[in-house]
C-alpha cells in the first residue's frame, strides 16, 4: 500500500499542470468574454533525481487534453504517459516512479481560467505504474497531501476502500470501517 | 447674459429657413445613408475624407488612422468605396465596402502585447434611403465587418479593448428630419445581429511543459442595441453632425462592435468644395 500510494501521489505532479494551462490561458480572456475549446499540455517528465532533467528521450513525457467550457477548465481530463519517470516519496526517501499508458484525472470541481486548483484529486491509471520494484496495473485513488483513498475490488466482486494517512491504514466496506494505526499489528473496528 | 446670447445664436441658426432645402438635396449626409457626394465634390475633415468621382461613385478614407503612428508605432492605411443607384427619385440604394490594414505593431499596442500577426479588416454595407419629402428621409442599412489575422502566427488580432470578433453583422435605421436649411435632427438606431466567436489559439512553452490552446472566445453578455439621437448642420462649405447616445459601440474604421453597452458619441465634421 505505501508503494502504491507513493506512486499515485507522484502522478499529482502531472495533474497539477492544469495550473499551467489555467494561468497560460488567462491572457486570452477578457471581461465579458466566454472561452471554450481545449488545451493540450505536453509535460516533459523530470525523472527520479532531485535535479530534474526534462529530456523526454531520457525521462519520458505525458500529454493531457483538457476541456474548457464557459471559461472554466472542466474537472475531468485525461491523456497518455510514455515511460514518464517521476520522483516518488516512499517513507521519506526518494523512489523511482514510472508511468506508462492512459491516464485520467478528476479535480473534483471545475477551475476558472486564471485560477489555480486545490482540493482532492482522483487519479485513474488504466496503464501501468511501477515503483520500487512493484508494478501496478489499472489502479485508481483519490488523494490529498494528507490522505489517500484507494478503491479495491475483491475476488468476490465487492469493493473496499483503503485509506492511508499519517495515523495509519483504514479499510472501509459496506458494513463499516477498520482502523489499523501505524506501528501496530492489530486493527480495530470504528 | 452669455447663456442668453448662446440661446439667441442657436435660435438664429434654427430660423435660417429656406423653402427649397437646397443644401440638403445637394449635400446629403453620406454616413448611415445610401447617398454619395456629387461628382467632383471633396469633403475634408479630420475624421473623414470623401470624394465623389461621379454622382454614383464615392471614395474615401478615414484620415486619423493614417496619423496613428505616434501612438501605435505605425499608420493604419484604410479606404472605402461606395456605389449608389443611378436612377432618380426618392428611393436610393447603395453598396459600399472598405478595407484597413493593421500592422502587427499596432495590434500589439491595441490588443495583445504578444501578438506578432498583422490584421486586415474588411467592411461592407448595403444601404437603402427613402426621401419622403424635402424635410424627412429614412435610411435602412446592413453592415458586415470582418477582422482576419495574417502573418506568421495564428494569434488573431481579436481583442481590441476587449471588444471585437472575427465576423460582425448589424443593421441600422437612420432618420433625418431637417427643420431648417441648416439644421436637422437625427436619430440612429443600430441592432447587432451576430458576432462570431474568435479564435484564441496560443502556445506557451517552458522547460518542462508546452501548453497549446485551441480555444474560441465570444462575448458572455453581448449587448445588441444602440440609440444615438443627434443633430446636423449643413452650411455652404461646412458640415457638422454629432450625436450622443448609449449602447453597443462600433469601433471606427473597423466596424467591430463592443461587447458591452457604452455611452456613444457620433461626430463628423468636414469642409467641402468642388474639384471639378
Amino acid at each position: 500500500m505505501p508503494e502504491l500510494a507513493a506512486g499515485l501521489r507522484s502522478t499529482g505532479l502531472i495533474a497539477s499542470r492544469v495550473d499551467d494551462a489555467s494561468v497560460d490561458t488567462a491572457p486570452n480572456t477578457g471581461r465579458g468574454v466566454r472561452l471554450q475549446g481545449s488545451i493540450q499540455v505536453e509535460f516533459r517528465c523530470p525523472g527520479e533525481l532531485a535535479d530534474p532533467s526534462y529530456d523526454p528521450a531520457v525521462n519520458g513525457s505525458a500529454t493531457l487534453t483538457i476541456a474548457v467550457a464557459d471559461t472554466r477548465i472542466r474537472r475531468t481530463f485525461g491523456g497518455h504517459a510514455d515511460a514518464c519517470v517521476l520522483q516518488g516519496d516512499l517513507g521519506g526517501l526518494p523512489a523511482r516512479v514510472e508511468l506508462d499508458g492512459e491516464i485520467a484525472f478528476d479535480l473534483g470541481h471545475d477551475v476558472g481560467i486564471g485560477q489555480r486548483w486545490s482540493g482532492r484529486l482522483l487519479a485513474y491509471l488504466p496503464g501501468q505504474l511501477e515503483i520500487a520494484g512493484y508494478t501496478f496495473k489499472s489502479v485508481s485513488a483519490r488523494f490529498t497531501g494528507e490522505q489517500l483513498e484507494h478503491l479495491l475490488q475483491l475476488g468476490d466482486g465487492t469493493f473496499v476502500v483503503l485509506t492511508l494517512n499519517a495515523s495509519g491504514l483504514g479499510v472501509r466496506d459496506k458494513d463499516g470501517t477498520w482502523y489499523c494505526p501505524s506501528g501496530q499489528t492489530t486493527c480495530t473496528r470504528g | 447674459m452669455h447663456a442668453r446670447l448662446t440661446l439667441a445664436a442657436f435660435a438664429a441658426v434654427l430660423c435660417l429657413t429656406g423653402t427649397a432645402f437646397a443644401d440638403q438635396l445637394d449635400n446629403p449626409r453620406t454616413d448611415y445613408t445610401a447617398y454619395t457626394r456629387p461628382k467632383g465634390r471633396l469633403a475634408v475633415g479630420p475624421l473623414k475624407l470623401e470624394h465623389g468621382i461621379i454622382d454614383e461613385i464615392e471614395v474615401g478614407t478615414y484620415p486619423l488612422p493614417w496619423f496613428a503612428f505616434p501612438i501605435l508605432k505605425t499608420p493604419i492605411p484604410n479606404g472605402y468605396l461606395k456605389l449608389k443607384s443611378f436612377w432618380g427619385g426618392p428611393f436610393t440604394l447603395a453598396l459600399g465596402g472598405g478595407a484597413s490594414y493593421i500592422d502587427g505593431r499596432a495590434v500589439a499596442k491595441l490588443a495583445d502585447d504578444n501578438a506578432s500577426a498583422s490584421a486586415v479588416s474588411t467592411v461592407a454595407e448595403l444601404d437603402a434611403s427613402y426621401r419622403f419629402d424635402e424635410r424627412f428621409s429614412l435610411s435602412l442599412g446592413f453592415d458586415y465587418a470582418h477582422l482576419r489575422a495574417i502573418g506568421n502566427t495564428s494569434n488573431e488580432a481579436t481583442s481590441l479593448e476587449g471588444a471585437s470578433t472575427a465576423h460582425t453583422y448589424s443593421t441600422r435605421l437612420f432618420g433625418e428630419w431637417r427643420l431648417t436649411r441648416v439644421f436637422a435632427l437625427t436619430l440612429l438606431l443600430r441592432y447587432l445581429i451576430y458576432q462570431s466567436p474568435f479564435s484564441a489559439d496560443s502556445t506557451t512553452e517552458s522547460s518542462s511543459i508546452t501548453v497549446t490552446t485551441d480555444l474560441s472566445a465570444q462575448s458572455a453578455q453581448q449587448r445588441r442595441f444602440t440609440i444615438v439621437p443627434g443633430v446636423s448642420f449643413v452650411f455652404n462649405r461646412w458640415e457638422l453632425s454629432t450625436g450622443v447616445g448609449y449602447g453597443v459601440f462600433y469601433l471606427p474604421v473597423l466596424g467591430l462592435a463592443t461587447t458591452k453597452a457604452w455611452p456613444v458619441v457620433d461626430f463628423a465634421f468636414a469642409y467641402r468644395f468642388d474639384l471639378y
